[in-house]
């Protein structure tokens, strides 16, 4: 039986293989979400993929060429020798544990972002590893071995040696790449079958809350700032700024500053704060910038005028083309749809407030009749729901994450009127938010005249496509409401970074996963030749300790240069004794540690994990920026430095 | 096909000075060598350990740098990838992944130089056969005996087809067998115009294969040229006859010291321990006894004389289409009865019939006739080497004590 299935075991191996992608080809489309014993089968399914994945990469390197021989033999070396496979089962079983790691207690958008944000540092940090202390061994044992004098010996380039290895270890990376980002996939399906078996929450609630980890966290949105309504508004906050700045005294330069804020004020508009730079220093630029954006994200009560805060601001997105595309598509759909029931185009386009639940006011009758008679038709009921809920599916989300200057009338909350393009959504009534419960969409997430909001917590106000104009502009107005017969609210603020953004849907969660994937390959692709390069010019050890220094020091380089920063102003400033000293010498290795850090690769300006966990979409301008910049840059001159080298060492030693 | 003109190696003041950290010599490896390879021969490098073969070998394969001195391998620069095309390689070890299979390795060389997919499955399978590794074809090579390795590190230099072959310490850890094997298919590389440097410590097996040979001892070339030039004793002659009675001994002696020639020396050979091992195991293979380790290897790969080299010389008679193991057992089993007897434990058959001697032989015999005074059996053969002169005086009285 035993030499039946030795004899035999290629076939049913490849049989396997084949049968394994078959079955993940639903998963992978997303029409299968895995729950607890789909997990078992895709996880075998997952590490039967890495088998034929490796098959499959052994079969391209088949040609005859130099590069793919040398290329393979480090394919063939991680397969022979196991490590690809352990690897693969090391990371499957530490991102299943991790799956299993969030309580289902927790709000399920939380448990996926944790999931998300230790899985993928796990994968990159271990990924991270491996490729070093592969690649550097790759030459080094070659080396000790000997293999390198046969293999030189051939018509092989030293260029082509180095490439073929790179070329080797980048597809073995792409391997294990590929079975993490389709364990992530999988697993985040695990972590919402866990949840949704153990929840006690109520099915409307469970369904409203998965939904929206859908639309939050396992999506891909894009992420915008707003802008200001006019320009000059931005300068004419610089310029009161700095008249107060001025008054006070507290500039370094104050007469020229205040003859130009006077020179300013004659010529009646307000200048750019760029005109003010020459005068200012650095740090009074800074601050008298940062006071100017603070005001515009800050809403004070109008008494407070005084203290050159508004109680209303506007914020504009915009460029929104794509969602308004989108939407008018969507919508076109719909009144495709609601043709083939017999309305017509231009009624349609009356009766879709109505079937969004916007409005209950039609003033065409023809449109109340047929209405009426749909909504009477089970059928036709249950049609038009269809044709609503994929309107709402495509939605636009608002977090607004106020910060309030004390303590809040309504218990933590701050209350704001929001207003889309000049339209206050109006607010729900009991029947129409109990339809909307049933019909799946969370009501917390739609927008309102007056919407109360949890003080330091973000929220998320979802505004439908059709409230963008047709320039493609969206200006939410802000404004803080006087409670009438309640203490005033305090000052409520929002922090220039994260504190009104605005998503919008671009695509699916697997294709952002792996665009993520991609960055953090072109990352290995870096790590991996610096490990080659290490390993063809020095023993295995120091070849993976200098190499591990250099990683390290790549992916911590943007808290390295913070903390380099801080290094020497903090604490006050001794004036002599030791202390002098040694404040001289950190300024050294202050500037010296800041200068390697300026032209050194910095893993941290492209980092697609924070985007993943907040479902952010892994721009391929990003994707190129870290292919031009870490890819080409880094690991090119990297490459060209370790070549230049190579070629001149002997490779043979002293044998006599 | 025109031979190229150019020689296959040649060197001039070549000298390699390892160094220290500090840049301090550590080593004079080689020393201000000249040598020259000719196209179409085997050249043998020889010297003890240390004597700066393998380093003139990794200089000649651009693996060292010289510290002095001009090298051209096939008429280009040792560094030129592409003229690395036409070059085999066999290094002092076998430098193999001993994680890959000998189909693999081979298929992985293969790759390197370029050869399509279904070449290198040709090429492979052939190659195997030659070295005898077929069967052990999918087993990773970490497992085999170090003359396994070797076989497959020589199926790997040859997979090329390549002009110039450079074979260091090629049958080290191989047994007899494989050795006789591995010199036959230098030989019959050499009948493909090949160019082959051997370096080896086995002098015998240098002896046997070489055109001419190097002896380098301190990083110098001490001594340089043709096998023949160099081995042949001149001054002295041996007579090869069959087994001799007592009398008839006596009776030679006696003729020799008539023609002023005294023997120095009067026994009967010793079978070697090489021939007596070959013929046990050509016995056990006949039975077919199993065995994991390497077989018999097969004829010369096919493909190899297709490309390069000078063109293919004729074989010397009875040397053509020889399978590789027939070196172990020129003839298909030695019909030496007492062998035979002795091998297989079995009283031998009766003796087959000698075949006839040639004109040769037959002048041969008539001159030894003339020397013993009586009829020479007709299987006798000698080496036809002119006769020296005797030193009479000084060996009479020996002789005559001899035969009282």
């Amino acid at each position: 039986m035993l030499n039946v299935f030795l004899r035999f075991r290629g076939v049913l191996f490849r049989l396997s293989a084949v049968l394994a992608v078959l079955a993940a080809v639903p998963f992978l489309a997303g029409t299968v979400r895995a729950d607890r014993g789909l997990t078992v089968v895709l996880t075998a399914c997952i590490m039967i993929g890495l088998f034929a994945l490796l098959q499959g990469t052994k079969w391209l390197l088949r040609p005859g060429t130099p590069m793919f021989g040398m290329a393979g033999s480090v394919v063939q070396e991680a397969i022979s020798n196991h490590w690809v496979f352990w690897m693969g089962a090391y990371l499957l079983a530490a991102l299943l544990g991790l799956a299993c790691l969030p309580g289902t207690t927790e709000r399920l958008d939380y448990a996926e972002r944790f999931f998300l944000q230790w899985a993928q540092l796990k994968v990159e940090v271990t990924l991270g590893v491996f490729t070093l202390v592969f690649a550097a061994r790759c030459v080094s044992s070659e080396y000790a071995g000997r293999q390198i004098h046969t293999n030189l010996s051939k018509p092989v380039s030293r260029f082509t040696y180095l490439a073929g290895k790179w070329l080797g270890i980048m597809l073995v990376n792409t391997v294990l790449a590929v079975v993490a980002g389709a364990a992530i996939y999988a697993y985040t399906g695990t972590i919402e079958a866990r949840w949704v078996a153990d929840s006690k929450l109520s099915a409307e609630a469970q369904l409203a809350d998965r939904q929206a980890t859908r639309r939050e966290v396992l999506s891909a949105r894009f992420k915008a700032t707003p802008g200001m309504e006019r320009t000059d508004v931005l300068s004419g906050y610089f310029l009161e700024r700095l008249e107060t700045m001025v008054a006070s005294g507290n500039l370094d330069n104050s007469e020229a500053v205040a003859a130009a804020v006077a020179e300013a004020r004659k010529a009646g508009t307000p200048p750019a704060p760029e005109t003010f730079q020459p005068l200012l220093s650095k740090r009074d630029y800074a601050n008298c910038m940062e006071l100017a954006t603070g005001r515009w994200y800050t809403l004070g009560l109008p008494e407070e005028q005084a203290t050159l805060l508004e109680p209303s601001q506007v914020y504009v997105f915009p460029g929104l083309f794509g969602p308004l595309a989108r939407g008018k598509a969507v919508r076109q759909g719909v009144v495709v749809q609601l043709g083939s029931l017999g309305l017509s185009a231009e009624d349609a386009k009356d009766f879709l407030p109505l079937l969004l639940l916007q409005t209950n006011i039609c003033n065409n009758p023809r449109v109340i009749v047929w209405g009426k008679k749909a909504y009477a038709d089970p059928k036709m009921r249950e049609q038009l729901e269809a044709m609503r809920i994929s309107l709402l599916a495509d939605r636009l989300q608002l977090v607004l994450n106020p910060h309030a200057a004390g303590q809040t009338p309504r218990e933590g909350m701050a209350e704001l009127r929001v207003e889309v393009n000049g339209h206050p959504l109006m607010p729900l009534r009991a029947a129409e938010r109990q339809a909307m419960h049933k019909n799946g969409v969370r009501v917390d997430a739609i927008a309102t005249g007056s919407r109360l909001l949890p003080v330091g917590q973000p929220t998320t106000l979802e505004i439908p496509f059709e409230r963008i104009d047709d320039s493609g502009c969206l200006a939410v107005r802000l404004t803080r409401v006087v409670v009438n017969g309640q203490t005033p609210q305090p000052t409520i603020s929002f922090e220039s970074d994260g504190g009104i953004t605005l998503y919008g849907p671009t695509g699916p969660f697997a294709l952002n996963l792996g665009a993520a994937m991609s960055v953090m390959l072109v990352k290995m692709g870096f790590v991996a030749m610096l490990g080659l390069v290490c390993g063809s010019l020095l023993s295995f050890p120091v070849a993976c300790m200098v190499a591990v220094g250099i990683y390290a020091f790549a992916a911590c380089a943007g808290g390295l240069a913070d903390a380099f920063d801080d290094f020497v102003t903090l604490g006050r400033k001794p004036t002599e004794g030791l202390d002098f000293y040694l404040m001289w010498a950190k300024k050294i290795i202050r500037i010296c540690m800041s200068t390697i850090l300026k032209v050194s690769p910095d893993f941290e300006a492209y980092d697609a994990r924070t985007l993943i966990v907040d479902g952010v979409q892994v721009s391929w301008a990003m994707f190129a920026r870290c292919a031009a910049t870490l890819g080409l840059l880094w690991t090119g001159g990297v490459a060209l430095a370790g070549w230049f080298l190579f070629e001149r060492r002997e490779i043979a030693r002293v044998i006599v | 096909m025109v031979a190229p003109t150019e020689p296959a190696f040649q060197c001039i003041g070549l000298s390699k000075v390892f160094r220290d950290f500090w840049l301090r010599p550590r080593a004079h490896a080689v020393r201000n060598i000249d040598l020259t390879i000719r196209r179409g021969e085997v050249f043998g490098l020889l010297g003890p350990n240390g004597s700066g073969k393998s380093t003139t070998i990794k200089l000649m394969l651009g693996l060292l740098h010289p510290t002095a001195g001009k090298i051209a391998v096939l008429g280009r620069g040792p560094r030129d990838v592409e003229n690395k095309r036409r070059i085999g390689y066999l290094p002092e070890e076998s430098y193999l992944y001993k994680y890959l299979t000998p189909r693999e390795t081979l298929d992985f060389y293969g790759k390197l130089f370029g050869l399509s997919p279904a070449n290198r499955r040709v090429r492979t399978d052939m190659l195997l056969e030659m070295v005898g590794l077929t069967h052990a074809a999918d087993r990773p090579v970490g497992e085999f005996s170090k003359g396994m390795q070797r076989k497959v590190g020589l199926a790997q230099a040859l997979i090329n087809d390549p002009e110039f072959l450079i074979l260091d310490e090629p049958t080290s850890g191989m047994d007899p067998i494989a050795i006789a094997e591995t010199k036959e298919v230098i030989q019959q590389l050499r009948r493909h115009g090949k160019t082959v440097l051997l370096c080896s410590h086995l002098l015998s097996e240098v002896e046997d294969v070489c055109d001419r040979v190097a002896i380098m001892y301190g990083g110098k070339v001490r001594l340089e040229g043709a096998m023949d030039d160099l081995l042949t004793v001149r001054n002295e002659t041996t007579v090869s006859l069959p087994a001799l009675s007592g009398d008839q001994e006596a009776q030679m002696r006696q003729a020799l010291g008539a023609q002023g020639f005294i023997p120095r020396e009067v026994k009967h050979p010793r079978l070697t321990l090489e021939k007596l091992f070959l013929d046990v195991i050509s016995s056990a293979r006949t039975e077919g006894l199993d065995t994991s380790g390497a077989v018999a290897g097969g004829k010369l790969a096919e493909f190899l004389g297709t490309t390069g080299g000078l063109p293919a010389q004729p074989p010397p008679a009875g040397a053509q289409a020889a399978p590789l193991n027939a070196a172990a057992h020129p003839e298909p089993v030695p019909a030496d009865p007492m062998l035979m007897e002795l091998v297989s434990g079995k009283p031998s058959a009766p003796a087959a019939p000698q075949p006839k001697p040639s004109p040769v032989e037959i002048a041969q015999d008539a001159v030894l006739d003339n020397l013993t005074g009586k009829a020479a059996t007709p299987a006798a053969k000698s080496v036809a080497a002119p006769p020296p002169k005797p030193n009479a005086s000084a060996d009479q009285s020996v002789l005559n004590d001899l035969l009282g």
